[in-house]
């Protein structure tokens, strides 16, 4: 685990300052902090585990109300508060999982995720924490493409990485666009099967 | 097995099949083909390495990995099965390739990867479709970074706070609810009873005589009944006709107002 760097040090002594002032009422304080790792969370870590823009912007919000509600609970430990922001945003998506119904393997991948500590570093920087996040998201991908057939990895590879057309994938895959249809079908199931293994 | 084994087995094969038999080019092709299949099995089988065997396969088999169509596509399709069942449970019958149903259902979930894509709806889908599509929107998600507009996150900062302004801790809630409706009722009587009393004030400021017309004062009973008594009037019958006129000035000034004179009244 890397300890602050300067910058970083200088960067959670104002997150501090910030904080103690909304832990004495100036609510407002918290605005900084809420601009500053909203868009992080909400790219990094609500809308990779969502998968839906409109539930990820609820969770966002959902997620700032109870900073603000809870601020008072803080209690700085000498890392950014956005672990503690993020700790209540991965409890938010597995509420909404939950509600959804979205299988309880998957509830219970990100329950463990959730309870595990996700930040090997304290930064305090949103564009190292957000580099950070987008790793370990890129990594759980990448960990399970690996674990499925290739052929299967590589047309989930052209059609959501790559994001091309159905035409192009199946040219690249030598076959017609209806086999590559069932191809990336049947990739995706043999995806979210290794996925929900994990 | 000997060879000699094998060699009267294919025979009789050939025989039941009502084929030539087989001469030794064709015998050592055949041979050829059957240690290719073989090996890319167990390149599969020892290695995991299913690419490299299926490249062997399709090779052996004659169809390539590219350009396949028609019947060489289901054929492939069918050798991917027959590799990949070996790791996945949950792919379809692999003996039967790909039915009509799945690939309705792969069109589907492809006209849905269109949608997310392209950011437009996606078709009605069962709830397994819709699972399937919520994981290739979880990979794309994963993978490409989808950042908020400043605008929106400005936007979510100031719910965020007008939420907290309206929605407090349920406890502290309810004290300020009592505290506030107390507060209402207050108002509202003190407001009620500032009424009540303003009407009254009116009221009586209405109904205050003013100067008292001369009509209405107070008289002898022989200013307002001159003349001696008539004989036949008895002395009750006076007294009844002084409470009448007393009554009546007294309904004038306390109902009626006393500005105009009563009906029927001498001045």
């Amino acid at each position: 685990m890397s300890g602050p760097v300067p910058d970083d040090e200088a960067g959670l002594a104002l997150e501090r300052e910030q904080i103690q002032r909304a832990q004495a009422g100036d609510r407002d304080a918290l605005r900084p902090i809420l601009g500053r790792f909203g868009p992080v969370l909400y790219s990094g870590v609500i809308l990779p585990r969502l998968g839906n823009e409109a539930d990820a912007e609820d969770v966002l919000k959902d997620t700032m109300m109870a900073t603000i509600e809870r601020i008072q609970t803080f209690r700085f430990k000498g890392r950014s508060i956005y672990y503690w922001m993020r700790q209540i945003a991965m409890n938010k998506i597995i509420d909404v999982h939950r509600r959804r119904q979205r299988g309880e393997r998957l509830v219970a991948a990100l329950t463990v995720e959730a309870a595990a500590d996700p930040a090997p570093s304290e930064r305090a920087d949103e564009a190292v924490i957000f580099a950070e996040e987008r790793r370990i998201n890129r990594e759980r991908i990448t960990r399970t493409l690996e674990a499925i057939n290739p052929r299967y990895a590589e047309a989930i590879r052209l059609r959501l990485v790559e994001e091309l057309p159905r035409r192009d994938c199946a040219t690249r895959m030598g076959v017609s666009v209806g086999t590559f249809d069932v191809l990336f079908f049947r990739s995706v199931k043999s995806f979210r099967k290794k996925f929900l293994e994990e | 097995m000997t060879e000699d084994t094998k060699d009267i087995q294919l025979r009789r094969e050939l025989a039941l099949l009502g084929e030539e038999p087989a001469d030794d080019s064709e015998l050592v092709a055949a041979e050829r083909l059957a240690a290719r299949m073989e090996g890319a099995l167990h390149v599969v089988d020892a290695e995991g390495d299913e690419a490299a065997g299926l490249a062997e396969l399709l090779a052996a088999a004659g169809l390539g990995s590219r350009g396949a169509s028609g019947k060489g596509e289901e054929a492939t399709l069918r050798a991917l099965d027959s590799i990949f069942s070996k790791e996945e449970g949950d792919t379809p019958d692999v003996s039967d390739g790909a039915d009509e149903l799945e690939r309705r259902r792969a069109h589907l979930l492809a006209q849905g990867v269109d949608g997310l894509i392209a950011g437009l709806a996606t078709p009605p889908l069962t709830s397994d479709q819709e699972d399937l599509l919520h994981v290739t929107a979880l990979i794309r998600a994963s993978v490409h970074c989808a950042h908020l507009s400043p605008a929106r996150l400005e936007s979510l900062v100031e719910s965020a706070f007008g939420a907290k302004t309206t929605s407090s801790p349920p406890v502290r809630r309810a004290w300020m609810g009592r505290v506030a409706m107390a507060a209402v009722l207050a108002l509202l009587l003190l407001g009620s009873g500032l009424l009540v009393g303003s009407q009254l004030q009116v009221r009586t400021r209405e109904a205050r005589p003013g100067p008292i017309p001369t009509r209405l004062t107070s008289r002898s009973t022989r200013d307002i009944l001159p003349g001696a008594f008539p004989r036949s009037q008895t002395a009750a019958e006076r007294i009844d006709i002084i409470y009448h006129d007393r009554l009546r000035s007294f309904r004038e000034l306390s109902l009626g107002g006393a500005s105009a004179p009563a009906p029927g009244r001498q001045p």
